[in-house]
């Protein structure tokens, strides 16, 4: 399954970076993301592991992750490590009409043919989840530079 | 495990529509001895429920194992089960799966306690079975409760019948205490230690905190003394799960 929200933020890419670039920042905006850092006081970057839950039905969902991708201001992704196979990117492009295009996507894959309709049970709740994570990281970089 | 557990997980999470609190009890890593209650007799569904949360939330690389009746593993279902990491309850494969930094899960009332009536189903009883404690004291591993209402509401149970297990004798042949009487699907009224098809009853698992019990009860705990707390503390909590229940089976 994969998911894609974007939406605009009134601020510059740089402003825009440290609230997106840092798990642990995710985490906090959010109740259905939990991120906990696996090396406490490690800074973001290529290599930081993380465990990252996100709320789907009774349980938490998710595992150990690490950041493979961490190109600032641009680009941040991370991959499972353990736990259910999940990647999340988040972009951050320059507006040519001023601004900031900031997308979230989200990609998770069960194994099996059984797997696959449990991706499409929970993707109406995981959708909502990463519309709502990007809609609190624009509220909050905006809250931040009004 | 890995490609089985999210199907599985779906279908559990639908029949049953778990309420699970507190998994962030269990450590992360290391050995640890969780204490369960037991209900809902053979289709026992706190059993599979926290079996696919634990490795739901702490990933399928956490080593997981639960003990179980050597007859419930000779079962059908036992293939699967042993997957899921079910293994005989015996006090040598509960070692050796803490010697490895496992989560074990335990549910020391057995066919004793699983089979008690419905009506009794807010009652922990373990049957006085200590085999646990002296296993987490001789490993000095942290106890962590957890704590299942709603298993005894998947059909109506009578009497554990433990009367006909002796007049028969099973219960030294094959070790049942118990030749439980119950009213289930698919047969109605059942006599025996055998599957049923679960009513979709709301099951509520709290899992509380860790007991370090060194910390708590010194170098050279008591037994008799650490099994009255666990019993009070997984009552107290047992009976708050139970004033919060509006109606059975419907949670």
């Amino acid at each position: 399954m994969r998911i894609e929200a974007r939406l605009p933020v009134a601020a510059t890419p740089d402003e825009v970076w440290p609230v997106v670039s840092d798990p642990c920042v995710i985490g906090a905006l959010s109740d259905t993301f939990l991120v906990e850092e696996l090396e406490p006081g490690s800074k973001p970057g290529i290599g930081t592991r993380y465990r990252a839950l996100l709320r789907v039905g009774p349980v938490p969902v998710g595992g150990n992750v690490e950041i493979i991708e961490f190109n600032e201001p641009r680009d941040m992704a991370w991959t499972t490590l353990t736990g259910v196979d999940h990647r999340l990117r988040i972009r951050v492009r320059e507006r040519t009409e001023g601004g900031t295009w900031l997308t979230v996507r989200f990609a998770y894959d069960s194994p099996g043919l059984l797997g696959v309709v449990a991706d499409l049970a929970s993707f109406p709740t995981v959708r909502s989840a990463i519309h709502g994570l990007l809609r609190q990281m624009v509220e909050r970089v905006e809250g931040d530079h009004a | 495990m890995r490609e089985v557990l999210p199907a599985t997980w779906l279908f559990v999470t639908a029949w049953f529509r778990p309420d699970i609190q507190g998994l962030h009890h269990i450590p992360g890593e290391g050995p640890v001895l969780v204490v369960g209650n037991h209900t809902g007799g053979a289709s026992s569904p706190e059993v599979h429920i926290s079996q696919l949360a634990i490795s739901t939330y702490f990933g399928v690389e956490r080593a997981h194992y639960q003990l179980a009746h050597r007859m419930v593993l000779n079962s059908p279902v036992g293939a699967l089960l042993r997957r899921f990491g079910t293994v005989e309850a015996d006090p040598d494969n509960a070692a050796k799966a803490l010697d490895v930094g496992a989560i074990v899960t335990v549910f020391p009332g057995g066919d004793h306690e699983v089979y008690r009536p419905t009506w009794e189903s807010a009652q922990i009883d373990m049957g006085g079975r200590k085999g646990f404690l002296k296993l987490a004291v001789e490993k000095d591993v942290p106890i962590v409760p957890m704590v299942s209402l709603g298993g005894q509401e998947t059909a109506l149970f009578l009497s554990r019948g433990e009367g006909l297990a002796r007049f028969f004798g099973i219960d030294k042949s094959l070790r049942l205490k118990s030749l439980p009487i119950m009213i289930a699907l698919p047969f109605g009224v059942q006599v025996g230690p055998l599957p049923h098809f679960p009513l979709p009853s709301k099951v509520t698992i709290r899992i509380l905190e860790p007991i370090h019990l060194r910390e708590r009860y010194g170098e050279d705990p008591d037994i008799d003394e650490i099994y009255a707390d666990l019993l009070d503390s997984m009552q107290e909590t047992l009976t708050a799960l139970q004033r919060d229940r509006r109606l059975p089976v419907i949670g």
